[in-house]
Parts: C-alpha cells; structure tokens; sequence
C-alpha cells in the first residue's frame, strides 16, 4: 500500500478526523460541565487582632500557592524584607472545598521563637480578592482577614497598614478601604 | 551579595553537579541528560531545600531567579535550534508507511487517553482561570510527546541505528517529534487566547510563517550553504549571520503568539541538507549550550519542581495515574500499530519502550505549561516524574523485551557469512539484517576476539593473532573488536548518522591495518567488528560470550612499573570476560612492526594458566612448521609441582613426530628462577606464561612471580589466563589422534 494511495490517506483522515471528533466531543462535554476550583493564588496581606506577641507590630503575609483543590501556603512576617530575596518554603497545607479554605502546619521559628501549630480556616466570595476567616495560633482562635495584592503591588508601610486595615477584628471581617488592583 | 556575584556561583553549582549526577547516571547506563534533569531536582526545594533551607535560599533566592530564567531561556532557544539541525529528513527515508502508522497512533491513543484523563483530574488539579481546553491539550501533548534526540542517543548507545527497529524508531520519532511540536504551538496559541476560535489568527500566522521558513528562508540559508561550499570554512561573521537568524526567528515565533523555541526550531530544521556545514555549525555551538546553558535550563527547571507538594496518598495515586495512562497510552497504541504493520511482537514491544522516552522534550513543555499557568505546580511535579520514569526505564525494558542477544544479532556480522569471502562480509558490521538471523556457529572454527583500542599501532597484535589463528586443519576467524567511546552522549556525534560515520572511518582504519599484515591469504581470515560502546570491559565481555570466542587477545604496552602489570581495563577484562585471554606484552619493541615470532618459550610452573599458555604455543607450533619450542619445568623449593599436567602429558606424547622434534623439554630447579628465566628470554621471539595460580583467589592482581617475570622478560611476552574448562585450541590437533 503506497504512502500516498488514495486507501491510505482515506485511513489517515479517518484516524485524525475521529481524534478530532473525539478531543471536541471531549472539550465541549469539559467545557460545559467540569468546572474547576476558582483561583485564588496570590500573596494576601493578613489583618488580625489579639495576635501572639512575637507577631504584633510585624506586617504579615499570607503566600498561597494553588493546584486545584490542594493548596500550599506560608505566612510570611515583615515580608517586605524577606519576600525579595528569599525563597520562602511552604509550611502550610491544605485543600479548597467549594470556596472553603483550610490550611494547617506550622509556624516557622524564624518567626515566633516557638514554633507554633498554626490553622487557617476562611472562605472567600467570588472574585477571590478577599478571604475572610479564622487563624488559630497554638489553640487562639483569632478573626482575620486577607486581602489579595497585585502581583504588581507594593506593599504599603505599616503605617498605611494600620490606616487601611479595618481594626475591629471581631466577629465578621471588616473589607478593605480602598480598591486593590486586580489580580 | 552582588547578583552577578552570586549568579556565578550558582552557574558554577549547577555546571558541577550536573556533570557529577550525569556521570553517576552515564555509569548505570542511563542517559547523561537524565542524570542532569535530576541534578537540577536535586538543587532545587525538593532535596537541596528540604535538606539545607538556608543553604538552597541564600545559594537561589528570588531575586536571581530572573538571571536563571534569562540564561535558561537562551540556552533553551539554541538547544531547539540544535534538535533542529539533527532533525535530518533522512531520518524519514526508512519504512515511512510504518512509521506514519505507529507514529500517529502512538500519538492519537495517549492524546486521547489524556483527554478522558483531563476529565477526572482538571477540577482536581486545576483552577478555572486556566479553559478546560487549554488544560486538555497540554496534557494531550505532555502525554504523548516522544523525545527524539534522547531516543537518539539511545539506538546509538545500543548500537540499533541501521536494524530495522532502530530504523523504524527514528522515523517514528521524527514525526512524532514534529507532531507534538505542532501540538505545543497550538496548545500555547488556545492557552493564550482560551479558545480555538480566537487562537485561529496566531495559527494562520504559525502556518505562514513556517512555510515562509520552508521556503525563502531554505533558499536564504542555501545561499549561505552555497557560499560556505565556496570558501570551505564558517567564518565568525557566518555564524553571527546564523545565531542572529535564529534569535531573530525565536522573537517572531514569540510575537506570533506561539513561543521562542518554535523560531529556533524552525531555523535548524530549515538549515539545507549540507552535512559538512551542518555539522560545523552544530560543532561550534553544542559545546557551550549543552555544557553551560543547559544545565541552568535544568536547575532552573528543579527550581521549580517540589517533590515535597506530593505531601499525600491521594496525590502519589494521582501521581501514579498519571504515569500509568502516559505508559500505557504510547506503549499500547504504538505496539498495536507496529503489530498491524506485520512487526513481529519483539520489536513491537521494543519500540512501545523506545517511544515512551520522553525525556528532555517533555521537560520543555512542562516548563512552558507552568509559565503560562496551564499546569499547576503538583501537576508539574507529577509530569516531571513521569518524565523522568519514562525516559529512566526505556533502556533496561529494552534490554528486558529485546533480548540481546536480539540486539547482538541485529548489529553484527551475520554468522551464517562467516566463510563468505566477499570483502563486504568481512568489512562490514552492524548493519541491518531486516530479518533475525540464527546463529550458525560451526564448533570447528577457531575464533579469536582482538580488542584494537588504535588501530594504528596495533599491527604486532593482529600479527600474533594470525600466528595463533591460521593453519590448514582449521578454519579460523580473527575478529578485531574496535569500540567507539562516545564521550558526550549528546554532543551531535552521538546522532545516529554521526555515528555510522565514526564506525565506517573505523572500519577503514582496521582494513588499512588488515591490509599490511603477512601472509596475504591471512587477511581474509578477519571480520572487523566496530560498536559503539561506553564500557569497553563490559562491552567486550558480552560480545566475546555471543561470538563464542575461543580466545580473546589484548594488547597491553604501557610502560608501568607498578607492582601490578596489568590494570585498567585490562584487569576489568581479565575479571569479567569468560573466555580464555591472552594478554599481549610487548614494551620493549616497536609494536608496529609484524614479527614472525619463530623461537616460542614457556615457563611451567603447573597450574591450569600455565597449561593454556602451553596450549597457545603448541598451537603456533603446528600453524608454522619453522617454529621451535622450549618448554622449561620450574621447580623451585616453594614450588616442586612443576610436573607436566595429566593431560598435557598426554596431548604432548601424542603429537606427530615432526612437532615433537621441534619441542626441547627441559626442568629449571632454581632459587630464584627468574634471573635464568630472563636469560632465555633473551633468545626468544615470544615467551608464554600463565597468568599464575592466584589470579582469581584474591583480588585480581597478578602474583610476585609473575609479575616480577613480566618485568624481568626480555622478549615480548604473552600471559595467558585460563577459563574454559574445555580446551579448544587443540582440537584438531585432539580429533586427528582420536
């Protein structure tokens, strides 16, 4: 059978155009029907209040990484000092559900003198600019809040911070005062 | 610390320690490029930053990062350029119809596979910024990429590139290379718009501008050609003409929509069919890509690689699908294409694994499916394991399913021709036999095995080969055994059709060789073999037990004057190749010169060497009837069994009377037996010993005596080291008495 017979082309386009057929059978059905987790990766600038002492006056930052539903993450203080030049290893774990977020691990020493159990528990609602939830530091249980900056946002002093972070930590999340670019 | 500081040191780093873990890798039998992938792994935060945080982020902080990518990004453009020079359309001159078949269903079943793959796991391992569509190709593409210049390395290390499926799995490669290149693009083209539909303009650029590629820029490029046949050099200015053409290429490919690797690609693929001109560009630029640039590609790859995200049995089983359908898919589908085809279930299977190496092409799609945010990073993770996997146990399957003795039969000179006397029968080796050949190996012929490290200054050996070899009862074969060591496997040399240059120069060398030797009727008596080998013991051990060779014969003249005489990988040999040796000493004399060797000495110490040694004289006794003997029994207080063995004694009361006159038997009771030793030795043409009756008790040394023998001996010396139990060098001297 030569290459280029009219049988062997025929078997050709019919192997390829049944690929085709297949793959958009295949992309319609996922395009339409699976959906994937909303993104929500990004650096978030977290606000609490009643924070252990080796926290207080630091501004932190939540680093999170996303695959899917499992999510990789690590709070990272004064991280307009560190975040430039160093790489930070996630210390956190976890896994999204609806829009859900838990995180559990551990607070690096580099932080607190003494590493603490840290949990992050939040939701978030669509787009995911905001998350909202609770963080407990060696059995505290504190409010808190994360706003998503920009990949290409500055971090503000803590000075600024402190004007635009909502300080009543209490109960529901305050949202933020002035825009964030988006993501 | 100073970037640039600091961004040479981490040069410095990853240079080491991919050349380190290449290495180990190159010593177990797997790819360099291999060993490379993982040294950037290991550099990265799932060893080096797991074990040693602070090291791992003062040695790669984030802020140098960028310098890594800039460099990995350059060295990435040139190496496609590289793949694209290699991708010689020769390589689609061999069973094309086949191939067509195999490579487009070992394409279309992993492809589709992935894409009911995508189903389960994009809602898993995905986010909903990233089109299902987009997530569905890359994965299609992931899967079933083939990667062709590591599979090329591999048919050349395995000596398979003129059998038919070494053949077959190139042609294969080649389309399924150009395949998933295509794939990519479109791929890249739908992730940067989300849809087909709005990809369709970068598409109808990429096809404009490739036939443009084909076309103008062939023609543009064989000017150059044309003028680089003119001047018979690349100039400076010449190259500059080439690399600006190819950074130029990679922008337009970027603007395009596509990706930079696609120009350079385009532009070595586009390079015209000028061996001399393509290998001298390939020359000048490998070398500072493949050992600088790459292996930054690599770490920065390793960077972002995090064994650790796999934190959970959930995600190893992901990890383990993942794998398992990316196998499966190309083994399944191209083993039922070959078999379709009439290729027998061997080769089949082979090629199943051949095809499923996928190596350094698939790293580079995965480092573009992270950039783009199609891939996340566990799933990037998973495919770069399953990258790894893939191309790790392509050579050990193939060795498993292609037996070699398969593979030995493919690459070397049909037994059945070995009394035909055509001179390509005896010129030629490893090259293809489309159908299995069965041994026929004659129990009456005589084979001795030469392993010829340079052919130019190996005339003395293959003179005592023949002196060993030929007589009138028996026919002989001489077969010189030239391994070529390739010392990059992935510099361009290493490319299949290189390599078969690098053989039929070798094989000129040994003919040119062969054609000086004496007697004239004595140079039909040799069959060349030249391979490609990295482990010249190892490699020689194999072919001496498939050639059945009854004598291996090694040249050894390095003037050492160590308390072992041997070393190296004489003594590797020595250990490992089962088939009597002979080892050949001859450091006083000019080796270039064929000797006649007429006065034959072999001092008896009793012991089963000794006895092969005097097995090899008796045999250049009967093969020369101008030739004399002198066979003296040592007996020393230490060592009072120099008798004559049982069977010797036997063999040598049994010879015809015209070889009896010619041997002088003699006893030697001496202290010291050397000083005398050395005397005779001095009226010699060849003494004969065994290698001594420790060899083999403890480590593979030579013993005092032997070893003081073989610095003291006058004339050329020849140490014998027994293995068979069953002599073979006599045979027909055995059979006329019976």
């Amino acid at each position: 059978m030569n290459i280029f017979s009219v049988k062997s082309i025929g078997l050709y386009g019919l192997a390829i155009g049944s690929a085709i057929v297949f793959f958009n059978f295949v992309t319609s059905y996922g395009e339409a029907n699976i959906k994937a987790p909303t993104s929500i990766a990004g650096n978030y600038l977290i606000t609490a209040q009643n924070l252990p002492a080796c926290l207080q006056q630091q501004q932190l930052l939540l680093k999170l990484e996303q695959s899917g539903i499992y999510l990789n993450a690590s709070l990272i203080n004064n991280p307009k000092e560190t975040i430039s030049d160093r790489d930070i290893r996630p210390t956190l774990s976890g896994k999204l559900r609806d829009r859900q977020l838990e995180l559990i691990g551990l607070l690096p020493t580099a932080i607190c003198p003494r590493s603490l159990q840290l949990q992050i528990v939040g939701s978030f609602a669509e787009p995911a600019k905001q998350l909202q939830g609770k963080l407990w530091f060696g059995g505290r249980d504190i409010d808190a809040s994360g706003e998503r900056l920009s990949q290409r946002q500055t971090l503000p002093s803590p000075a600024q911070n402190q004007q635009i972070v909502p300080v009543d930590f209490i109960g529901v999340l305050q949202p933020a005062t002035r825009s964030v670019p988006s993501h | 610390m100073n970037t640039v500081v600091l961004t040479l040191i981490e040069v410095l780093v990853v240079i080491g320690g991919s050349r380190l873990v290449g290495w180990v890798f190159r010593s177990i039998g797997q790819p360099l490029v291999i060993g490379e992938i993982v040294a950037g792994i290991a550099l990265g935060p799932s060893l080096l930053g797991w074990l040693a945080p602070d090291l791992a982020g003062a040695l790669f902080p984030i802020s140098a990062i960028p310098i890594l990518n800039i460099l990995s990004q350059i060295g990435l453009i040139f190496f496609m350029f590289l793949i694209g020079l290699e991708l010689d359309p020769k390589y689609l001159s061999g069973n094309l119809k086949t191939a067509v078949v195999v490579s487009g269903v070992s394409i279309l079943v992993p492809f589709s596979l992935a894409g009911i793959l995508s189903l389960l796991i994009y809602p898993i391992v995905s986010s909903a910024s990233v089109s299902f569509t987009a997530f569905s190709l890359f994965l299609g593409a992931a899967m079933s990429i083939t990667a062709f210049p590591v599979l090329a390395r591999i048919i050349t290390e395995k000596n398979l590139q003129n059998t038919r499926l070494g053949t077959l799995a190139l042609t294969c490669a080649a389309v399924d290379d150009v395949t998933a290149w295509c794939l990519l693009a479109l791929a890249i083209a739908v992730t940067r718009t989300n849809s087909i539909a709005d990809a369709m303009p970068t598409i109808i650029y990429s096809v404009l501008y490739i036939g443009a590629m084909l076309t103008v820029g062939r023609w543009l490029l064989n000017i150059l050609s044309t003028y680089y046949d003119r001047t018979g050099k690349l100039s400076q200015l010449m190259l500059a003409g080439i690399y600006m053409a190819v950074v130029a290429s990679a922008l337009i490919t970027e603007m395009i929509g596509i990706h930079l690797i696609f120009g350079a690609f385009l532009i070595g693929a586009a390079m015209p069919e000028n061996p001399k001109l393509v290998r001298e560009v390939a020359q000048k630029t490998e070398d500072f890509v493949l050992i600088f640039l790459l292996p930054i590609f690599f770490a920065y790859s390793g960077l972002k690689t995090q064994v650790g995200l796999l934190n959970s049995l959930d995600l190893w089983l992901l990890c383990a699908a993942i794998l398992g359908v990316a196998i499966i898919g190309k083994y399944v589908g191209t083993y039922y294409a070959a078999r379709s085809c009439n290729i027998d279930r061997q080769e089949a299977s082979a090629l199943g694994w051949l095809m499923n190496t996928r190596g350094l092409t698939e790293l580079i799609v995965l480092n573009i499916g992270l950039e783009l945010g199609v891939i996340s990073p566990i799933l990037f993770t998973m495919l770069v394991i399953m990258a790894l996997v893939t191309t790790f146990m392509t050579s050990p399957l193939l060795e498993w399913t292609y037996l070699k003795k398969s593979i030995r039969l493919h690459s070397q000179p049909d037994p059945a021709q070995i009394f035909d006397d055509s001179p390509d029968s005896r010129i030629k080796s490893g090259f293809p036999s489309s159908t299995k050949a069965t041994p026929i190996v004659t129990p009456i012929v005589y084979r001795i095995l030469v392993p010829v490290a340079n052919p130019n200054t190996q005339t003395g050996l293959l003179q005592l080969a023949v002196s060993i070899a030929q007589n009138d009862r028996q026919p002989a074969i001489v077969n010189p055994l030239s391994l070529i060591e390739l010392e990059e496997d992935y510099l361009f040399q290493s490319t299949p059709f290189e390599a078969n240059r690098s053989i039929d120069r070798r094989l000129q060398q040994l003919n040119t060789l062969i054609n000086t030797l004496e007697p004239v009727e004595a140079r039909s008596i040799f069959q060349p073999i030249v391979q490609i080998g990295y482990d010249v013991a190892q490699k020689t051990a194999v072919i001496a037990a498939l050639d059945r060779a009854d004598l291996v014969l090694l040249g050894w003249h390095r003037p050492t004057f160590t308390n072992n005489r041997l070393g190296g990988r004489v003594t590797q040999m020595l250990g490992n190749t089962p088939a009597d040796m002979a080892v050949f000493i001859d450091a006083n004399s000019d080796s270039l010169i064929a000797k006649s060797y007429q006065n034959l000495l072999v001092p008896y110490t009793a012991n089963n060497h000794d006895d092969l040694a005097v097995e090899i004289a008796l045999r250049m006794l009967w093969n020369d009837r101008d030739r004399q003997l002198e066979l003296i029994q040592i007996i020393s207080p230490d060592r009072k069994d120099g008798e004559l063995s049982a069977e010797l004694d036997s063999l040598l009361e049994n010879l015809p009377a015209e070889m009896s006159t010619r041997i002088k038997i003699s006893t030697l009771d001496a202290i010291d037996p050397i000083v005398e030793i050395e005397k005779i030795s001095r009226r010699v043409d060849l003494t004969i010993m065994g290698i001594g009756r420790t060899w083999g008790r403890r480590k593979p040394i030579l013993d005092n005596y032997t070893d003081r023998l073989a610095i003291h001996c006058v004339s050329p010396l020849l140490i014998a080291r027994r293995y068979s139990q069953f002599s073979s060098h006599l045979s027909f001297v055995i059979e006329d008495n019976k």
